[in-house]
């Protein structure tokens, strides 16, 4: 059985990643790029640099708190594809406490807009769990249009009542300097939000696997007949998984405005909902498989840039390779699964 | 005489697990052959093998006198070989006479000669003494009557050889009883049949000759007229085996649960039950013998609390607990074996200490202030029931799904009894796990009325019922039919009310 664990959890990721890179080196030869070089550059030119790891992790942190909303919601039987629109609102209701609070003192104004994006994504979580809960509506679909919603929300609000006071550009103003996000380590990009990501992954453990909510949570994921029989209210916990994920996905909104941007900007966010979503299937829905898959998500992203401009490959063909990752690790895992399946028959 | 099947020195391997080793079976012409083993034994293996389902590692497999080497279950029917699965393989929606044309070459290009298929067909049934209608729909029709449509089937396929997995399991006394005549007079015409089989009597009652199978080896194969249940059930588990267990005479104390008029509609809207009524006090067994499907799932949720009921009183200790949410049921006293345990008993996927806390984990000592699970305490009370109650595991921290359905259930029943119920709500408690884990939890489901707990036993197996209850009730369609003392209960007259006749004239 741990064998079993090992194969799924370990090998199949370890080989869809391969896979991807290997096919991803065949679109490369197909205009005209030599793929070593080019994967030299993607996977490792930005290793040698204390740069170049510092904007790795300052890629990371958002993908992991959108991996965890993802895994956290997942781990109760549910699919939360609405990180990307839970992150805008948490973005927006931090930069509203940045704008209005910012001039207070940084222990004051940090923990207060983290505790808005906290609440407003909740909330944006939870409209779709209350509807599950009391309608058994499907939570994919609603929380897939809420993105829709909080996207063009966030370009409403940066357009009329929160654009900046000059005008000029459809965004807010600065938030007040003592809302930014301290920086870590000098001279680079990566803030307190890396730090904050990271006390949410052992939170997320915490929470799933050490109390009594989390046992419920997994119990009605895992079995929702036999969490019933339990005497564990099936639809709170489903509400409250939804509620509590698109919580985790607010952070993400939080630690861009906080730490990188300082304002809420249109569309700010280039998928990284979604890539949360990716990084929690690669990560086997586990909080430290989501770091993991989280820096490497970094890595290729990062490295696309550098990759464009030393060897003139578009970035793109690295989301091309996020993909393949994940219809190779799908398909594995089905592979794995229908091995494990039919080495258990025959038993019966 | 030359045997119709031979199998010779079949050896099917899984990794890490020998489903048979060198397994010889002859099967002769006209002959009834058990094939005999509990659940793990190798018997559906060897027969998948036969069927062309599996490939066997090595070993020859002669048909008729012809080695064969089947790739598909295609190759298997073209040879002459049916085999009827416990879960029939029928369309619920199409009539009877498509079930059985269903899948053969057209008569003319695709299309079909109906009315020649269907005077084919009756001839056949006539002939064996199958009573069968070729326009009525699958779905309108009795287990019976669907099984009997299974082997026209296969009869029409110019089978030679019938496998039948499991029949008895959906069936009542009277249609096992039908079955096997019938499958005497096939017999008699010359078929041979295999029955795949856990039930001793079954053996004894049908059966020419018998194959026992233990771990995937042939134990012994040996003349029916030869052998009795105690003989049969010792090579089978490897140990002699207590049927009937031992009880003291029943002390029945008060009332603990009193069912009054409960009315319960199922998830499709269909009512379920319909008006039962029932008493069960402290320190007895009530049985409910029935044919599966008769109101015994709404019955046990509508007890736990997991079903409405639309009308009627369920009182637990005098207390009304109708509406009550399943976990205030649970804490005033209820102990439920629920009927499937991959359904509702366990999460197959958490570990043996989760499910073992799954009534209770956030009772203390298991959940602390603050809502943390005191993982260590967990863990140890884990191990200590699993050796109490003699759970095969490797240790507590295995998920269940790794477990035999035998240690799985063993593991609901010591979760279930270790919280001392007042009424024990034990549902198919023995469905799908093998003789020694049955006695077992007969064992234990006695310990707990000798304790003093009501016990509430639901199950389709009437030996189980006879052998455990001290009063008896079937239900039928939702009701009951009505209720006897377990004293020499009159097992025709048990079997007439499963199938919803009264014999008697009674004043209920």
């Amino acid at each position: 059985m741990k064998k079993d664990l090992l194969l799924i959890n370990l090998v199949v990721p370890i080989l869809a990643i391969l896979a991807a890179l290997v096919l991803g080196a065949i679109l490369l030869l197909f205009i005209n790029v030599n793929p070593l070089e080019a994967y030299s550059v993607l996977l490792f030119g930005n290793l040698t640099s204390l740069y170049g790891i510092s904007e790795i992790l300052v890629k990371a942190v958002p993908i992991i708190m959108t991996g965890l909303a993802f895994t956290f919601a997942y781990r109760t039987g549910l699919f939360n594809i609405g990180a990307e629109g839970q992150m805008y609102v948490g973005a927006i209701a931090a930069v509203v406490v940045g704008l209005k609070l910012g001039h207070l003192s940084p222990f004051l104004a940090i923990p207060l807009s983290l505790l808005a994006a906290l609440i407003a994504g909740g909330i944006w979580g939870g409209i779709p769990g209350l509807l599950k809960a009391v309608f058994g509506s499907s939570e994919i679909i609603i929380t897939i249009m809420l993105n829709y919603v909080a996207v063009y929300l966030l370009s409403y609000l940066v357009d009329k009542p929160l654009r900046e006071k000059s005008g000029f550009y459809p965004q807010t103003d600065m938030i007040g300097e003592n809302a930014f996000l301290p920086v870590l380590i000098p001279n680079t990009r990566l803030h307190l939000g890396f730090l904050i990501a990271l006390l949410f992954v052992v939170l997320v453990y915490i929470i799933l696997w050490r109390t009594k909510l989390g046992f419920e949570l997994r119990a009605v994921g895992l079995n929702l007949h036999a969490a019933e029989y339990a005497g564990i209210d099936v639809r709170t916990k489903m509400f409250l998984a939804l509620a509590l994920s698109g919580a985790l996905a607010g952070v993400a909104g939080f630690t861009e405005v906080g730490g990188i941007h300082h304002r809420l900007l249109d569309n700010f966010s280039k998928g990284v909902g979604f890539d949360g979503i990716a990084v929690a299937l690669l990560g086997q829905a586990t909080p430290f498989g989501v770091v993991l898959a989280s820096l490497l998500f970094g890595l290729l992203q990062v490295g696309a840039n550098s990759m464009q401009r030393s060897v003139g490959v578009p970035a793109n063909i690295v989301y091309i390779i996020q993909g393949l990752i994940i219809l190779f690790l799908l398909g594995g895992t089905i592979l794995a699964r229908r091995y494990q399946k039919k080495k258990a028959k025959g038993v019966a | 005489m030359q045997p119709i099947l031979k199998m010779i020195n079949i050896t099917k391997t899984f990794p890490g697990v020998v489903a048979n080793r060198n397994v010889n079976l002859e099967v002769y012409h006209g002959e009834i052959h058990a094939l005999l083993g509990e659940n793990g034994a190798g018997k559906s293996t060897l027969m998948n093998v036969l069927y062309g389902l599996y490939q066997a590692d090595s070993g020859e497999i002669y048909f008729e006198g012809k080695r064969v080497n089947f790739e598909s279950a295609k190759d298997a029917i073209r040879a002459g070989i049916g085999m009827i699965h416990q879960h029939f393989m029928l369309i619920p929606v199409h009539t009877v006479l498509d079930n059985i044309i269903m899948g053969l070459p057209g008569d003319r290009g695709i299309f079909y000669d109906r009315a020649l298929h269907r005077e084919r067909v009756l001839e056949i049934a006539h002939r064996y003494g199958l009573e069968i209608d070729p326009d009525a729909y699958v779905q309108d029709l009795s287990v019976g009557a669907q099984q009997r449509v299974e082997i026209v089937k296969a009869l029409y396929r110019k089978a030679k050889l019938l496998i039948m997995d499991e029949p008895t399991a959906v069936l009542t006394p009277q249609e096992v009883k039908e079955l096997f005549s019938t499958l005497k007079k096939l017999s008699q015409e010359g078929m041979s049949i295999i029955l795949i089989t856990h039930k001793l009597n079954e053996v004894l009652e049908v059966a020419d000759r018998v194959t026992v199978l233990r771990d995937g080896q042939v134990i012994k194969t040996l003349n029916t007229k030869d052998a009795d249940e105690k003989l049969l059930a010792q090579l089978m588990v490897g140990r002699e085996v207590n049927f009937v267990p031992a009880k003291s005479p029943c002390q029945p104390g008060p009332v603990v649960l009193e069912i009054k008029d409960l009315v319960v509609k199922n998830q499709r809207g269909i009512t379920a039950l319909n008006g039962l009524s029932l008493t069960v006090r402290g320190g007895e067994i009530l049985g409910i013998a029935g044919v599966d499907g008769n109101g015994q799932t709404e019955l046990a949720e509508a007890i736990a609390g997991l079903i409405k009921p639309v009308a009627g009183t369920i009182l637990l200790n005098g207390e009304p607990i109708v509406g009550k949410k399943p976990r205030v049921i649970t804490e005033k006293g209820l102990g439920h074996i629920p009927e499937d345990r991959h359904k509702r008993g366990l999460v197959l996927d958490f570990t043996l200490s989760e499910n073992i806390i799954l009534q209770s984990y956030y009772c203390e000592p298991w959940c602390g202030k603050f809502g943390f699970l005191n993982l260590n305490s967990i863990k140890s009370m884990a191990q200590e029931l699993l050796e109490k109650y003699k759970v095969k595991a490797p240790h507590s921290e295995v998920a269940a799904r790794t477990l035999s359905g035998g240690n799985q259930q063993k593991v609901v029943v010591a979760r279930e009894i270790s919280r001392r119920p007042k009424l024990l709500l034990a549902v198919q408690p023995t469905r799908g796990v093998d003789v020694g884990a049955i006695e077992y939890i007969h064992e234990q489901i006695i310990k707990e009325r000798e304790r003093g707990a009501a016990v509430l036993l639901i199950s389709t197996e009437l030996s189980e019922i006879l052998a455990l209850s001290d009063r008896i009730a079937v239900i039928y369609k939702g009701q009951i039919m009505g209720e006897m003392t377990n004293d020499n209960p009159d097992i025709n007259e048990i079997g007439l009310m499963m199938a919803g006749i009264r014999k008697k004239k009674e004043a209920s």
